[in-house]
């Protein structure tokens, strides 16, 4: 057993030795392509530091193959800096191969695995084959890829995923612990405020100080719990996560490698690779990630040739870029090649069974590119050794799924393909914002909101396609939360509404909410599985008083809630039911949509009285038994104001009696049923029978 | 539910709770009451009445039952009334499952009672998350 001191020190040159590689990667890659001479210059300089310093480390250590293997790169390198030619591509293939075996002998030596060496000669004379311009000897692929399993192999210390995942939730618990902390303290002072406005301050003065003392004693413990949980939760984030470039770098040698078997050209940027996500899923998704960018240099980037008769650069560009907005990691890929052939994807499909025949006739564009996620599904008609197994793009979303993320695809013809991967991490707290619309309390993640202002009449426009918010002299589009999430029409905000401008995938949009109850840090789950296909939110928090909030995904609002709304507008019936049972409101909108109906609705009869300020309905369902306001007492009031006198009102009632049937014909209802009688059908019935009745009395 | 009784397997039950303190889901599709924490956890309120085709109901459901759904997790389900524990002869329990592979499935009890079996699986096998397109 070696002197630990030493062995920490050989530890520290195996990441210095991981990191220089990563450098020397760069630069022969950049160097692999014809540049202007500083280019050049700079990146033979970065090259010749890098490989030096990693000749120097192994020395210093007493590793004297590893500092022969730096010194011979050296020297190959140092030839072509020269003359400031680009490197070949054998010479480049031969540095990485000698760079691979590089590693995993440090790695060895760091494990003290002295007796079973990676192989180092191999590699060294395919590096002097490719200086002498002669033909690369054979690689033994096997012995390769036995040696990196080996290295893999290696590791510090190992705690189980379910021990992680508890210490974060045991964190979580934590933060909610201290937002309702912060909440009593509120509360305290709510009440001091109440016993000194009601002015008796001298008898209750003693009772305020002790009170005031504990208010600052909450305040000052609230804080010290919210600092104690920043720290467990940069501790959690440091354990949890890491560097989104680890899995990226490799990348750019893989896109190197394909482009040069298929006789391609194509480069690979990333952006936001300075970003740390979640260990688990950053591992489970290199397998997606590398699938999808070698698809994109496969399918997607087109020859040099074709390119430049296209008009394109003969250089294909594949993007990796990643966001992180609250609890969701967005992953794209993204190519500039010749997009998905729809033609040919509908064919295949057909031929291989995956649709009906004719079947791809009446599917949308969007309906025929979700197909590629099929299983068995290629359009490649041979077997190659990158593409056309048909094993490929089902499992990377299968594996997506397994995560609780989803994959997207977006293309145009000739222009390109994107991939979106939108997976939830476990990432502790972040900032939300807190808005109400209607009676639901909503978050949004605040990094995604650049600012909130309120309403003024001269900022709104109001035309055919819809609201916009004049903002810096740019119009944007403004939509009513409200309507977005369906439980009532589009509203056009008054002066004074709060409007929350919402930006996320590079479009900003208005949103206008009914009030906007404050910022927390909350902990964002992802919803139960029975809603994870529901677009409009990413997961859902614990408020301060342990309520369930629903967090919005921002690029919902900023794209699909938008063609949401238009969508809905173009409904024909809309009928309000009011209804303080939760399950009786899901059971009458139910039956209710099934035939056709744009259902809105409302828990007790003010809701329903505020919602019909706003909108017309062709009809309103309402509960006989609420709590304040009865159902008689709401059909009253709509049959007193002039907008609703005319309509249609079906009571519903628990009792099925004469009584209850006559007070609300007298009450002014059209229909009455019970509950009893709601099953399938007859409410439809009823409700079709009285808008019948209605019209035919107008 | 409504005139109707129905049964789940016991051993399925994890709970029996309040129906309160629910979070409606605007635009969730209409067999969900919306969200609640149970023991810790966020999970979903189902209507049973929708999940069996908008039957009719006599009060309004005041139960949650707390059952693990076919992948697993915790769901909820609605019921107008405290359930009661009650014992079906198992054989004629397959039987009744073997007549049909619906979701619900009859069977008679002494006394001329019908009681349907609910299948949680074959129930919800269509609303159990597993995403399309």
């Amino acid at each position: 057993m070696a002197d630990p001191v030493i062995q920490e020190i050989v530890k520290g040159f195996v990441t210095e030795a991981q990191e220089l590689t990563q450098r020397i990667t760069r630069a022969v890659l950049r160097l692999e392509r014809p540049g202007s001479g500083a280019a050049t210059a700079a990146a033979y300089d970065d090259l010749c530091r890098a490989l030096h310093t990693l000749k120097g480390s192994a020395g210093t250590l007493g590793f004297t193959d590893l500092a022969d293997a730096g010194h011979k790169m050296e020297d190959a390198v140092t030839v072509r800096r020269a003359n400031l030619e680009p490197l070949a591509a054998d010479l480049a293939d031969a540095i990485f191969q000698t760079l691979d075996a590089f590693n995993l002998r440090a790695e060895a030596y760091a494990q003290e695995k002295t007796d079973a060496l990676p192989d180092l000669a191999g590699p060294l004379v395919r590096l002097q084959a490719a200086l002498a311009g002669l033909p690369a000897p054979k690689v033994d692929e096997q012995a390769a890829a036995k040696e990196k399993e080996a290295a893999a192999d290696a590791g510090e210390w190992r705690v189980g995923q379910a021990a992680v995942r508890q210490v974060i939730r045991e964190v979580e618990r934590l933060r909610e612990l201290q937002l309702r902390l912060g909440e009593r303290q509120r509360d305290l002072e709510r009440g001091l405020s109440i016993l000194a406005r009601l002015g008796m301050l001298a008898e209750t003065a003693e009772a305020r100080a002790v009170l005031m003392s504990v208010a600052r004693s909450l305040a000052d413990d609230t804080d010290e719990a919210g600092a104690v949980v920043e720290a467990l939760e940069e501790g959690v984030r440091e354990i949890t996560t890491m560097p989104v470039r680890t899995v990226l770098e490799p990348l750019h040698r893989a896109v190197r490698d394909l482009s040069r078997q298929l006789g391609k050209e194509a480069r690979l940027s990333v952006v936001g690779a300075e970003l740390s996500l979640d260990r688990r899923m950053l591992e489970a998704l290199r397998g997606p990630l590398v699938h999808l960018v070698r698809n994109a240099v496969d399918h997607g980037v087109e020859s040099p040739e074709v390119r430049e008769a296209a008009g394109k650069h003969r250089e294909g560009s594949v993007v990796v870029r990643l966001e992180q907005v609250g609890n969701l990691a967005f992953i794209e890929v993204s190519d500039d090649g010749r997009g998905l052939d729809e033609s040919r994807i509908a064919e295949v499909a057909e031929a291989r069974g995956v649709i009906g025949a004719g079947e791809a006739r009446s599917m949308t564009q969007h309906q025929i590119h979700q197909l590629v996620f099929r299983p068995h599904f290629s359009t490649r008609q041979e077997v190659t050794e990158t593409s056309g197994r048909g094993v490929g793009l089902d499992v990377v979303q299968s594996e997506v799924n397994a995560l609780g993320g989803r994959v997207e695809v977006h293309s145009t013809p000739s222009q390109g393909t994107r991939f979106t991967l939108t997976v939830p991490m476990d990432l502790g707290s972040s900032p939300v914002l807190i808005v109400r619309a209607g009676e639901h309390a909503l978050g949004l993640p605040t990094m995604a909101v650049e600012q909130v202002r309120s309403a003024r009449p001269g900022d709104l426009r109001i035309g055919r396609a819809g609201m916009s918010l004049v903002l810096n002299e740019q119009l944007l589009p403004l939509l009513d939360l409200g309507s977005l999430l369906g439980i009532r029409q589009p509203t056009a905000p008054g002066a004074g509404t709060p409007i929350a401008v919402v930006q996320a995938q590079g479009r900003r949009v208005g949103v206008a909410v009914d009030e906007v109850l404050g910022d927390r840090d909350l902990v964002i789950r992802p919803l139960p599985r029975e809603l994870r296909s529901l677009d409009a939110y990413q997961g859902e928090a614990i408020y301060v008083r342990g309520e369930l909030i629903l967090v919005l995904r921002p690029d919902w609002l900023t794209q699909g809630g938008t063609e949401r709304a238009r969508g809905a507008a173009v409904q024909a019936r809309r009928a309000l039911v009011v209804d303080d049972s939760l399950t009786a409101r899901a059971m009458h909108r139910s039956m209710l949509e099934a035939h056709g109906f744009t259902v809105h609705t409302a828990g007790n009869g003010g809701q329903a009285l505020e919602q019909l300020r706003h909108s017309a309905y062709d009809v309103m369902i309402v509960d006989i038994g609420m709590e304040g306001m009865d159902g008689y007492q709401l059909t009253r009031a709509v049959r007193t104001a002039p907008d609703t006198r005319a309509m249609p009102v079906v009571l519903v009632s628990a009792q099925d009696g004469a009584e209850d049937r006559q007070l609300g014909l007298q009450a002014g209802a059209d229909g009455f049923l019970s509950k009893k009688e709601c099953a399938a059908g007859r409410l439809l019935q009823e409700v079709q029978a009285v808008i019948g009745r209605r019209r035919g009395l107008s | 539910m409504g005139d109707d009784r129905y049964a789940v397997p016991l051993h399925r039950l994890r709970g029996s709770v309040p129906l309160r303190l629910v979070t409606p889901v605007p635009l969730s599709p209409p067999h969900v009451v919306g969200i609640l924490r149970f023991q810790g956890q966020v999970i979903a309120a189902l209507s049973l009445a929708a999940l069996l085709g908008g039957r009719g109901w006599r009060q309004d459901p005041a139960v949650l039952l707390v059952v693990e759904g076919p992948t697993g997790d915790l769901l909820a389900l609605d019921c107008e009334q405290v359930p009661q524990p009650l014992a079906v002869p198992l054989r004629a329990v397959e039987e009744a499952r073997g007549r049909s592979d619906a979701a619900i499935s009859t069977v008679g009890l002494p006394g001329a009672r019908q009681v349907g079996l609910i299948d949680l699986d074959r129930l919800l096998a269509k609303v159990s998350g597993v995403r399309g397109g």
